[in-house]
């Protein structure tokens, strides 16, 4: 186990290294730069104000400074908002981001799971094609014009909860339901379609007839294997929602991260794009290691098959 | 653990933490503070660094310069007790008021110097320092040739000081009224201060919590504080849909432009409703020519498209807060009496200009161009009817190139384009701010790649000049040029249209952007 | 019901499938949104572009059937051009994704150890570099437009279909007959196209119908930002944009949008649905009629 941890941790600071550099030279591509202002700047302030930040230096003279500075886990001042460092802006917008998507996948990973489970293990025609109905319906609408529905129905017509902002219990309901409607209706297909195929299986067949109740051949068996492409879904999905969604924090006017990087994409402010990508990719990469080590205590026959190689 | 009671303590746990949050202080503040909204964070609040929108409209809040503007749009001074100037124009001797900043201590001629000197500073980095350079020294300075020394701004005395101009400026004392011009307290220099720092105007920044709020307290040290009745502002982050969604619930006491926007869709709407307000801007919607490209390297083309444009419909239809029709490339309200005949939706006479122009050049038919403009809303729609416009009156083909913001601004500068949509804010409320950009082709903010020899010499002229009315002839005889070279073509004068709750009153909004709130108050 | 004994495997897909009301209705909606999309703008004497203010956010009438947006255009007509582009983009993307998504998971999956960390490390690393990050340069470089919108979409979908294909074939590589197979020296394309991809058609299916909205609400994304398909040209999804902000005044705006979405949504998961039963169906068949 600790070899594998080891070898793991190895390739998270290199597919790290990857992310940077290929990050970092697809940032540099973009037309534009912090800089420029649609009223223009009289050239010499231009390129007096590009000097100052380290901008005219050859490309591989910023990359080598700048990965000096990731080591020792600083990651600058932003460009744009002059006196905020980035691991500020960071600090600041991730844990609320991240309130948001934990609650979001409480509601999204259990809900789905058991959904589409049910729906395929009772098989009764009414149940299966309502399931198929909703998580179509919900699938089909963009997140933004759920939770601006949402935001028109509940709070600006019911006034039953908050319009917008961040502070209370309440204003968190309707992004996280936002947020989490989409997956929730992914899952449950995912999870209805291999609980349905799982239970063709000879061996529920097998315990069946061995007169075992269905709720624990379900709960011992079946879930197991269903839930292992479920983790394939989850580790992307947990990233991304754990890091905000642009569109939802934008209505709903909350302080996250997912804000900030669109912004800072479209701004072009560089030490921030790299300081959230950074950020980011790290915590996916953690996230997938931790899906994959699930995924193998779930099946230990995808372990046994990688250390027979 | 089975799943229901993973679920339970999951709520739990969740509930509990948000219960421990108290909701912000605001609630209270509500009450006796005005709630304005802004649609981004102020990037700076160092009055040095500004550029954007969110920054500026915060800092007129914080500061006070030597002049300001009055309600009537007239210059008056302000930190300023009283300023003498040399015959020549040239010599500004400034005596200060006995203001004091929001910590107490008193504002110093230092003060202004040296803050002054630090923008021309070749090693900070303030994006504004070129509107410096009329003092002498200054651009010579910020390029390193110069000692910080050398510029020609100096105190003479604690409350003293003297300003050294290259060449007389006729409109300095507005100048001297803008936000790059407004000092900044000793601690913010010597960067000793956190984000809160002291100010000398009207309020001072009790906390900044970005993407959230940013409340503002009446500064007791201000010299007006006694006659101000507003005890604070508070200043949300919100997009515009959100903010007007707030200001219908009774939540926020502004909502819309000049340091926000309103839903497009929402303005008919509210204009019905008798709530919307507007208030007229000192700018210009125009579209760019490149003058040096076919086919509008010939004037007559650039005529022909102009005239073709039909601006009523555009501002009745499309941007219905009742925008200007723009006929003349300097906003009316500035003064300027230009000999131009510029028509809206004069087709006859387009078709006719066009003509010429092609025959001219011997080009072959139909002329296709591209316009560009930023992907928003509001550009792709006004776009979008403009393209139709050109097609039915000229025959000529219109391809629309939409980008984001930063995508759009690089193709200008590289002269990549053929037409484009921009637009012009007045930094100060003077004819010469927009007449100046057309002085030169290599003014970065120019890009038509037009001048005119003539052009420049009535522009340097007006600036020699004292009589206010003489000069303005000067200036109107140079805007007579551009309306017949036709580098843009005007299209419409923006109205700032926003919403103003009912107990908030005394706000003044300016046409160069900005609010001013020193004589507002809160009916209970 | 007589089965001939020399149908083809697709004959018999068909015959399953069209035992199913569901997937019947489901191939039925998009039949008629396609014919719509394509027949309809002909037989209307209004144009998509068409700017005529006099006729702006007028609602659904006679005249126009779903409305006119902000600038007097006929919204019916703009559905139309919308449903084309909005199709061609979800499925011209959702066809690449399957693609490059599938022989990559399934390479991973088959050959296993070190082939399998090094692929999937890749789809690890290009996952975790943010979208918007690729999209911006590559649509600088090659101009808005569809084309680079597919383009875009493309690069940044795949990673899904892969994760998914991989974990599901490395279970049903446990299955006795892989081991058989390779055992008789089959090669590489053999097992994949034989063997495991029509068990793993099901979820492949679904991942594959569930991707086709994703490509959709990205373009509608790209266009909130700025991105998107140039203007006059519109996709549902931009056009659901515009109408947001109206959503109080001129509803008709985004429901009409938004509603053609949803069906077209519907439709392709109803018609996965019916195939992967009609697949399931076909499995009941011997088992030596389906190793051919």
């Amino acid at each position: 186990m600790k070899h594998y941890l080891f070898k793991k941790a190895i390739t998270l600071t290199l597919s790290l290294l990857v992310v940077v550099t290929v990050a970092f030279l697809l940032m540099k591509s973009a037309p534009g730069d912090p800089f420029q202002y649609e009223q223009a700047l009289p050239e010499e302030i231009y390129q007096q104000l590009a000097t100052q930040h380290g901008l005219r230096a050859p490309l591989l003279i910023q990359y080598v400074g700048y990965l000096k500075q990731l080591v020792s886990l600083d990651f600058g001042h932003s460009l744009i908002y002059k006196e905020r460092k980035v691991w500020d802006m960071i600090a600041d917008g991730f844990p609320t981001s991240a309130l948001l998507g934990f609650e979001a996948l409480f509601l999204c990973v259990p809900l789905g799971i058991f959904a589409g489970v049910t729906a395929a293990v009772l098989k009764r025609g009414w149940l299966t094609n309502s399931l198929i109905f909703m998580s179509v319906l919900t699938v089909s609408i963009p997140s933004f014009i759920l939770a601006t529905l949402l935001q028109y129905g509940f709070a600006i017509s019911l006034d039953w909860l908050p319009i917008a902002r961040w502070g209370s219990f309440f204003h968190t309901i309707l992004p996280a339901l936002s947020l989490a409607v989409m997956p929730m209706a992914f899952i449950a297909r995912l999870a209805f379609t291999r609980t349905a195929h799982e239970m063709k299986q000879s061996y529920v067949m097998a315990a069946i007839a061995k007169g075992l109740p269905l709720s624990y051949i379900v709960k011992a068996h079946v879930l197991r294997n269903v839930l292992v492409p479920i983790c394939g879904y989850l580790a992307p999905l947990i990233a991304n929602i754990l890091t905000g969604s642009f569109v939802i924090e934008k209505l709903f006017a909350i302080p996250g991260l997912g804000f900030w990087f669109v912004t800072s994409v479209l701004n072009r402010d560089y030490p921030l794009i790299m300081g959230i990508t950074v950020f980011y990719c790290f915590l996916i990469l953690m996230i997938t290691l931790i899906v994959d080590l699930l995924s193998a205590l779930l099946d230990p026959r995808l372990v046994r098959e990688r250390s027979a190689r | 653990m089975n799943a229901s009671s993973w679920l339970s303590s999951g709520l739990c746990l969740l509930l509990g933490f948000f219960c421990a949050c108290s909701p912000s202080e605001s609630a209270d503040k509500g009450k006796t503070f005005a709630r304005l909204s802004l649609l981004d964070d102020p990037q700076t609040l160092d009055p040095r660094k500004m550029r954007d929108v969110g920054s500026i409209s915060v800092a007129h809040l914080l500061y006070e310069a030597l002049t300001r503007i009055n309600s009537e749009g007239a210059v008056e001074l302000a930190a300023a007790e009283d300023i003498e100037v040399s015959p020549d124009g040239r010599l500004y001797t400034i005596q200060l008021k006995n203001g004091k900043w929001s910590d107490g201590s008193p504002v110093l001629a230092d003060d202004f110097v040296e803050t002054w000197k630090s923008t021309l500073d070749p090693t900070f980095p303030a994006p504004n320092a070129y509107q410096l350079y009329v003092i002498e020294g200054a651009k010579e300075a910020k390029g390193g040739s110069h000692a910080l020394n050398a510029i020609g701004i100096q105190t003479i005395a604690p409350k003293t000081l003297v300003i050294t101009l290259k060449e007389p400026v006729p409109y300095f004392l507005e100048l001297l009224s803008c936000p790059f011009f407004y000092p900044v307290h000793r601690s913010l220099r010597e960067g000793t201060t956190g984000e809160l720092a002291v100010s000398n105007g009207p309020f001072q920044l009790v906390q900044a919590r970005a993407r959230q709020e940013y409340l503002l307290e009446k500064n007791h040290h201000f010299r007006l504080a006694p006659f101000m009745k507003l005890a604070g502002v508070s200043i949300q982050v919100l997009s515009e849909t959100t903010a007007l969604q707030l200001f219908l619930a009774g939540e926020l006491d502004w909502a819309g432009s000049p340091i926000s926007t309103l839903p497009q869709d929402a303005i008919q709407t509210l204009k019905e409703s008798k709530i919307l307000k507007m208030a007229p801007a000192a700018a210009t919607y125009w579209f760019r020519f490149n003058t040096s490209r076919a086919p509008f390297n010939h004037p007559s083309v650039r005529r022909a498209f102009a005239l073709a444009l039909d601006r009523q419909s555009i501002v009745n239809h499309v941007t219905q807060g009742n925008q200007v029709p723009a006929l003349t490339v300097v906003p009316p309200l500035l003064g300027l009496t230009p000999q131009g005949n510029l028509q809206d939706g004069n087709v006859a006479e387009a078709k006719q200009q066009l003509g010429k122009g092609v025959e001219e050049r011997g080009w072959t038919l139909p002329i296709t161009v591209t316009l560009r403009c930023v992907a928003n809303a509001r550009s792709l729609k006004i776009a979008q009817a403009v393209q139709q416009q050109w097609q039915e009156a000229l025959g000529v083909e219109v391809n629309i190139a939409a980008s984001e913001f930063k995508t759009n601004i690089e193709r200008m500068k590289a002269g990549d384009f053929e037409i484009c949509l921009s637009d012009w804010v007045a930094d100060i409320a003077d004819p010469v701010n927009f007449l100046e950009i057309f002085k030169s082709k290599e003014n970065p903010t120019n890009l038509t790649f037009w001048e005119n020899a003539t052009y420049a010499a009535l522009l340097d002229k007006a600036a020699l000049v004292k009589d206010p009315s003489e000069r303005f002839d000067l200036l109107s005889q140079a805007e007579t040029i551009l309306l017949e070279e036709l580098p843009v073509a005007p299209l419409m004068h923006p109205t700032f249209n926003y919403l103003q709750s009912d107990r908030l009153q005394g706000v003044y909004v300016s046409p160069l952007g900005y609010i001013d709130l020193v004589e507002a108050y809160l009916v209970p | 019901m007589s089965v001939s004994v020399s149908q083809s495997y697709a004959q018999r897909i068909l015959f399953a499938y069209w035992q199913q009301p569901l997937a019947v209705m489901g191939a039925a909606l998009l039949w008629v949104i396609m014919l719509l999309a394509i027949f309809a703008p002909s037989l209307s004497a209004y144009t998509y572009f068409g700017v005529d203010f006099a006729a702006k956010n007028q609602s659904p009438s006679l005249q126009h059937l779903f409305g006119t947006d902000d600038l007097g255009r006929d919204l019916f007509i703009r559905v139309c051009y919308g449903i084309r582009i909005s199709l061609f983009v979800g499925v011209a993307a959702a066809c690449i994704d399957l693609v490059i998504g599938v022989l990559w998971g399934a390479a991973a999956a088959l050959y296993g150890g070190k082939v399998d960390e090094c692929l999937m490390r890749i789809v690890d690393v290009l996952n975790a570099i943010p979208t918007l990050l690729l999209i911006i340069p590559l649509i600088a470089v090659m101009g808005s437009g569809v084309h680079s919108i597919v383009l875009a979409l493309a690069l940044v979908g795949w990673l899904t279909m892969a994760r998914i294909v991989r974990a599901q074939l490395m279970q049903i590589k446990q299955q006795g007959f892989v081991m058989a197979a390779q055992g008789l020296g089959a090669g590489f394309w053999r097992i994949v196209f034989r063997h495991l991809l029509p068990n793993a058609t099901g979820t492949i299916l679904v991942t594959m119908a569930l991707t086709v909205p994703v490509a959709i609400f990205t373009e509608a994304f790209l266009s909130y930002l700025g991105l998107g398909v140039q203007a006059p040209v519109a996709s549902l999804g931009s056009m659901a944009n515009e109408g947001l902000p109206a959503l109080e005044y001129y509803p008709w705006r985004i429901l009409f949008p938004s509603g053609f979405i949803v069906l077209l949504i519907l439709a392709f998961n109803l018609v996965a649905e019916g195939l992967q039963k009609a697949l399931e169906l076909d499995r009941a068949t011997p088992v030596a009629e389906r190793l051919f």
